[in-house]
């Protein structure tokens, strides 16, 4: 069969340029919202995740990891007396308040890390070494935070001092893409200065983090530190994980907003490009009605319809695929927590062919009804 | 001639729903279309020559009456049986050409071809061919909106040429070009009822084609009127139409 389908969606210029827009501004408002989701939620855990640490143990009730009551230390030392610990730190997470020059204050969320830590926090380093926070009060806080934690147009540099909840502080390097779910960045410093930068105590701690000894499981791990300690929660890594991305996405609302977003450009693409194809179908029906009377099938004419949605939608997924990979790879710069893996292009495939043969399907139905004698009522 | 005999209408009627009354176009019209005959339907305006038309084409239902092809009744068929028989035993031809814009000469052509499951290579071989029967093999690449109204019709009669049809429709088939065209048009359908036997059932106003046809019929008011004496007329030139 000729390729009816093609040669007509070209035809038309205008209106493939119409239906382009509309599959466009979907698969991309899709893709980016989807992004949105996929970055935020890396985001909530992203702490959790890379910290390397097997288990998690906090104050009971505790419902994400930002949001933590203090413990006594002596939960500390109770957890550490349970076998198959390899090793054992104490970890402080808490939000706090980074003085700027000129007097205002900045939220930031305080990361304490003890001497010698084995935690792999923070995960990436853009100048300086992880080890440079035990010197001289340092600090270390994301690249992207430089202008906004900067004073009158200058970024935030290296070596630049700061207050800390009254507490002498120094910038001692710069991690990337190491950002937080909240606005508060997260703020690497030792143990000892975070106790200080959150107006804790010696005596009080956030987290306990547990490494398996080898041949432990997590999950075993974590089964023995709760029949020993009381008064505390215990999850493992992937556990808290989770209950700190619903916490976030679903327990807020936040994440629901953002797929009802994507819906929204989903339904907008559909009644786009299904406007489109229903007028080229209308303006072509005097051709689809030729076609009825010499002998073409409902499913053949069916089929030239959706294949014409398809090829329009490949085109514009191709462009919004590239628009969206793009932009999920500039953004994050930009501090907005996109992220768009190949995965997510790759099911945006099937988006596509979703929105394309929803759209078809006024113009099939028209096409359907349609008497081939009009062919003679001309 | 009983085997000769491609179409047969008996006392068909059509009825429209005007407002609250049904509106009767065919009042029991009965006819016979037979192989290597090319049959003109004449009469005014409105004395429903294209409802029978849409009828014969298995277009539209009749109200009531019987519809025969080849010998087999096909009145009562469905919806989805139709277009096979569309396909393998008619062609359409039709005044406004009505060929799909986006595609070349050729490949309007090759529509009828792929719908009797030629694969693409043998269905342009077959177009060209078709192409050339009707004088047009150096215009098979041209879309529709760069040919001229006798050439587009003579594509949709290369169209019409594809299928195996035994019964080839027309409505008004010159109705829309010169009488030059007209004739050449008119020729090779001639043409092709007598030497592909196939049977040609014309609707016109064009006085013009009385002289090429085998046969006419008359309609007026919805009833085919007393055929050998409007074809006497016709012969003795009395005006028609």
């Amino acid at each position: 069969m000729p390729p009816i389908a093609r040669r007509n969606l070209f035809k038309d210029k205008i209106k493939l340029g119409m239906a382009l827009v509309g599959i466009i501004f979907s698969v991309g408002l899709v893709t980016l919202n989807l992004g949105l989701l996929l970055g935020a939620m890396r985001n909530c855990s992203g702490l959790i995740d890379n910290a390397g640490a097997d288990v998690w143990v906090m104050q009971e009730n505790t419902r994400n990891l930002d949001l933590c009551d203090v413990m006594t230390d002596r939960r500390y030392y109770q957890v550490m007396a349970t076998p198959g610990i390899a090793w054992a730190e104490r970890l402080i997470v808490q939000f706090s308040m980074w003085k700027l020059p000129d007097g205002r204050q900045e939220n930031c969320t305080i990361v304490g890390l003890e001497p010698d830590s084995q935690l792999n926090l923070p995960w990436q380093m853009a100048v300086g070494k992880r080890s440079d926070i035990w010197w001289m009060d340092g600090v270390i806080i994301d690249e992207r935070e430089r202008v906004r934690f900067g004073y009158q147009g200058r970024p935030l540099g290296l070596d630049d001092r700061t207050e800390i909840y009254g507490h002498q502080a120094r910038v001692a390097g710069f991690c990337r893409g190491v950002g937080s779910f909240t606005t508060s960045p997260y703020v690497f410093t030792s143990y000892k200065n975070a106790l200080d930068y959150c107006m804790m105590t010696q005596r009080q701690t956030k987290y306990v983090v547990l490494k398996a000894q080898p041949g432990v499981t997590a999950e075993q791990l974590r089964d023995r530190v709760r029949a020993r300690v009381e008064g505390v929660d215990v999850y493992t890594a992937d556990e808290f994980s989770f209950k700190t991305r619903w916490f976030w996405m679903y327990g807020t609302g936040m994440g629901l907003g953002i797929l009802f977003g994507a819906l929204l450009g989903l339904l907008v693409g559909i009644v786009i490009v299904s406007q489109t194809m229903y007028s080229a179908t209308v303006e072509r029906l005097g051709e689809y009605g030729t076609l009825k009377a010499i002998g073409m099938s409902n499913a053949q004419l069916a089929g030239i319809i959706v294949q014409q949605a398809l090829f329009a939608g490949l085109l514009g997924y191709a462009i919004a695929s590239a628009l969206a990979y793009f932009l999920g790879a500039r953004l994050p710069a930009l501090n907005v927590p996109v992220v768009v893996p190949p995965g997510l292009i790759a099911g945006m495939l099937l988006v596509t062919v979703v929105i394309c043969v929803s759209a078809s399907i006024t113009s099939v139905l028209r096409v359907f009804r349609l008497e081939p004698a009009i062919v003679f009522r001309s | 001639m009983g085997s000769d005999v491609v179409m047969a209408v008996e006392d068909l009627r059509k009825s429209y729903n005007e407002g609250t009354r049904p509106l009767e176009v065919l009042h029991g019209v009965s006819l016979t279309v037979c192989r290597g005959e090319m049959t003109l339907l004449m009469g005014p305006s409105g004395s429903g020559k294209t409802t029978l038309l849409t009828i014969m084409g298995l277009l539209l239902r009749p109200s009531a009456g019987r519809v025969s092809l080849l010998g087999r009744d096909v009145t009562g068929l469905s919806e989805s049986q139709l277009p096979e028989l569309r396909r393998n035993h008619l062609g359409f031809i039709f005044q406004g050409f009505n060929l799909l814009g986006a595609l070349n000469a050729a490949e309007n052509v090759e529509v009828m071809l792929a719908l009797q499951g030629l694969r693409r290579r043998a269905a342009r071989r077959r177009a060209l061919e078709l192409l050339d029967t009707v004088g047009l093999s150096d215009r098979w690449d041209h879309l529709p909106e760069a040919l001229s109204g006798g050439e587009k019709q003579r594509v949709a009669v290369a169209r019409a040429l594809a299928s195996p049809a035994e019964l080839i429709l027309a409505d008004e088939p010159t109705g829309n070009l010169d009488s030059k065209t007209s004739a050449q048009v008119i020729g090779i359908l001639r043409q092709l009822t007598h030497q592909e036997n196939r049977a040609v059932f014309i609707v016109t106003h064009d006085p013009a084609l009385r002289r090429l046809a085998d046969r006419i019929v008359y309609m007026r008011d919805g009833e085919l009127v007393d055929a050998p004496k409007v074809l006497d007329g016709l012969a003795a030139g009395a005006p028609g139409g």
